[in-house]
């Protein structure tokens, strides 16, 4: 089971490497986007400033550095839709990614997907967890594609991952999250723009609308509205990393799914991944140190429980991991 | 008035038969100026509907279960009207649990019309049921929609043609459906897009649209907060729990200052109410190209 892990800048590559990542994966700023829409748009989900490489020779210095120890590299595309006037820049930096020795493409958009599976260019596609990938039925569609890998979405539980990685575990590679950076929303199904700030993590004041007397007020509808509100704030905190805090000894917190890679290992899934490239360095080097430390522990024994209980001791959070709401994927 | 052209689906929200002969007009008020409906005679057009819509997009838990689709189907042929059967995405324990369901719809009529929103729904359908007239769902539209967003902070002329693309526009995504026999798109009027009646209806693209209205959706997810409502502490929005669906009852308006329009919560999904030159341009469209129109104001 690899360790992918998000990489923003070079200054990262060495921290990265040297604790374990087996593959990377970062987004691009290029002056040709942004020529075309002058910063409007993001060529990726993410902060072209705070989350992305910004230069083409920082990439190859990247891939260089990367394959010389044997780390691959993969590039997100991951925006869900890409638009018309876009879409001919973006096929040619494909090809020149391909010829960088770029290992793979991250993609979610469909007309995007097209279009690279007929270019047949000579790097991987993954399919991101934004191409909403919710059951196996769905698999041999994006397989049709050229996709050699799916990315499955955060809003799974076990039994469901199970159901599409064991029956497709032999024709198709299967990637999952690790930790860090939850979501309310399904953001496949999002249509709202990080540019604007997080829609979920907007204070919106929310009014009942009634029940059978329209304009009824909130002391018939729910009498504690309020009250129940809050309990979607602390859900939002914890889908948050906990309010993007530490615990004492410098492990980050957040959801995960620590717990789980003795299921994942059993299933055939190819990858764990680390969310989150606009995460500090620090962030990102204590996620990383934590899920290698689990993933080893996963490959040295078959007990379950004793995994198990090693993330939680790592963890060092049993309040939050007894919560309800650290949990990725949950068992139903 | 219903113009002679204009196609009109009601979607039976949530589950009921004909849940709009109680229209709560009065919630519509809460996003919609009343003169905005009476002038343009949506309460008219939509009591002369010509097909029903069933089921849900956004949440399994909202499908009708076997013994209330029969119900739902003898109601709509006691009144003449053929039904379209909304899905949303489904996990492979879903897309079994709906089996019945889909057996039952397909004994109704096998070449039924069924709305996927979901490629391996849409799949296992094409497989299981190929008699099934299959449109794609309006998830599958991506596009620009987020309601925040100011135009007029958008100066660059890219970034704004933008506003008008999205992905059934696209060649790829129609080459691609039409060899899964998809034969109608269903979406959302933009909010930010142009009313432009041809782009709109898909002109020569031999593909028939409809639109839902008078709502878009912004954003849907399995975790529920109108759901996480209830339920013990550390059980909420967990979305594979039960679900009592307290959505039928219990909606919500969002509003922040400065972040675009109120907003409809109904369930898992976020929805913007359309203008009133939406609206108008929408109802023109319907009459003069042929726009299948799908109302939904039983949500709010």
């Amino acid at each position: 089971m690899n360790i992918i892990t998000p990489i923003r800048s070079l200054e990262e590559l060495e921290m990265l490497i040297s604790n374990g990542a087996d593959e990377l994966y970062c987004g691009l700023k290029t002056r040709e986007w942004d020529e075309i829409f002058s910063e409007s748009l993001w060529m990726n989900r993410r902060s072209p400033n705070q989350a992305n490489i910004t230069s083409l020779k920082d990439l190859e210095t990247l891939i260089s550095a990367a394959h010389e120890n044997a780390v691959k590299v993969s590039i997100t595309l991951n925006a869900p839709f890409y638009p018309k006037n876009g879409m001919a820049y973006l096929l040619t930096l494909c090809g020149r990614l391909a010829d960088m020795g770029v290992d793979a493409l991250i993609v979610s958009d469909l007309n995007l997907l097209v279009e690279l599976s007929r270019l047949n260019l000579a790097l991987r596609i993954h399919l991101s967890s934004l191409g909403a990938c919710f059951n196996s039925f769905s698999v041999p569609l994006y397989k049709s594609l050229g996709v050699k890998r799916v990315i499955l979405p955060r809003q799974l539980t076990l039994p469901e991952i199970k159901a599409i990685v064991t029956k497709h575990r032999d024709d198709m590679e299967f990637e999952v999250f690790a930790v860090n950076d939850g979501c309310y929303f399904e953001e496949s199904f999002c249509q709202t723009s990080h540019t604007l700030g997080a829609f979920c993590l907007t204070d919106w004041s929310i009014t009942p609308l009634g029940t059978d007397s329209p304009g009824t007020g909130d002391e018939t509808v729910y009498p504690d509205l309020k009250k129940r509100l809050a309990h979607f704030k602390t859900y939002l905190w914890y889908q948050n990393n906990c309010g993007s805090s530490f615990q004492q000894d410098g492990l980050p917190n957040g959801p995960c799914s620590l717990c789980q890679f003795g299921d994942f290992r059993d299933w055939g899934v190819t990858a764990v991944k680390l969310v989150g490239r606009e995460a500090s360095f620090h962030r990102k080097m204590g996620s990383l140190q934590l899920v290698k430390a689990v993933r080893d522990k996963a490959l040295q024994t078959q007990n379950r429980d004793r995994i198990i209980d090693y993330a939680r001791q790592l963890r060092q959070t049993p309040e939050y991991c007894d919560s309800g709401y650290m949990c990725y994927f949950r068992k139903h | 008035m219903k113009g002679s052209n204009m196609e009109i689906a009601r979607h039976w929200v949530g589950g009921g038969i004909d849940n709009e002969s109680v229209q709560p007009w009065e919630s519509l008020k809460a996003f919609f100026s009343e003169s905005d409906f009476y002038r343009q005679d949506i309460k008219d057009i939509v009591s002369q509907p010509d097909r029903i819509y069933i089921g849900d997009e956004f949440c399994p838990k909202r499908l009708p279960d076997v013994k209330g689709l029969k119900n739902q189907l003898k109601a709509a042929d006691q009144k003449g009207l053929p039904v379209t059967l909304l899905t949303p995405v489904l996990t492979d324990g879903g897309i079994k649990a709906c089996g019945k369901l889909f057996e039952t719809f397909h004994q109704w009529d096998h070449a039924a019309e069924v709305v996927v929103n979901d490629l391996g729904v849409l799949l296992y359908l094409k497989q299981t049921f190929p008699g099934f007239n299959l449109s794609m769902g309006r998830i599958f539209n991506k596009g620009f929609k987020d309601p925040r967003l100011d135009k007029k902070n958008i100066t660059s002329a890219a970034a704004a043609t933008c506003f008008n693309d999205y992905s059934f526009q696209h060649a790829n995504m129609r080459g691609l459906v039409k060899n899964l026999g998809i034969q109608r798109f269903e979406q959302d009027l933009f909010p930010h897009a142009d009313l432009d009646p041809d782009a709109l209806a898909m002109n020569g693209s031999g593909f028939d649209v409809s639109v839902y209205f008078p709502f878009g959706y912004v954003t849907t997810g399995r975790a529920c907060i109108t759901a996480g409502m209830n339920g013990r502490a550390g059980a909420k929005f967990n979305f594979s729990a039960g679900c009592h669906a307290p959505c039928t009852t219990h909606r919500f308006k969002l509003n922040h200052p400065g972040h675009g329009p109120d907003l409809l919560q109904n369930g898992n999904t976020i929805f913007y109410p359309y203008t009133a030159s939406m609206l108008g341009h929408l109802l023109k469209s319907a009459e003069t190209h042929g726009v299948r129109l799908v109302w939904q104001g039983g949500l709010a």
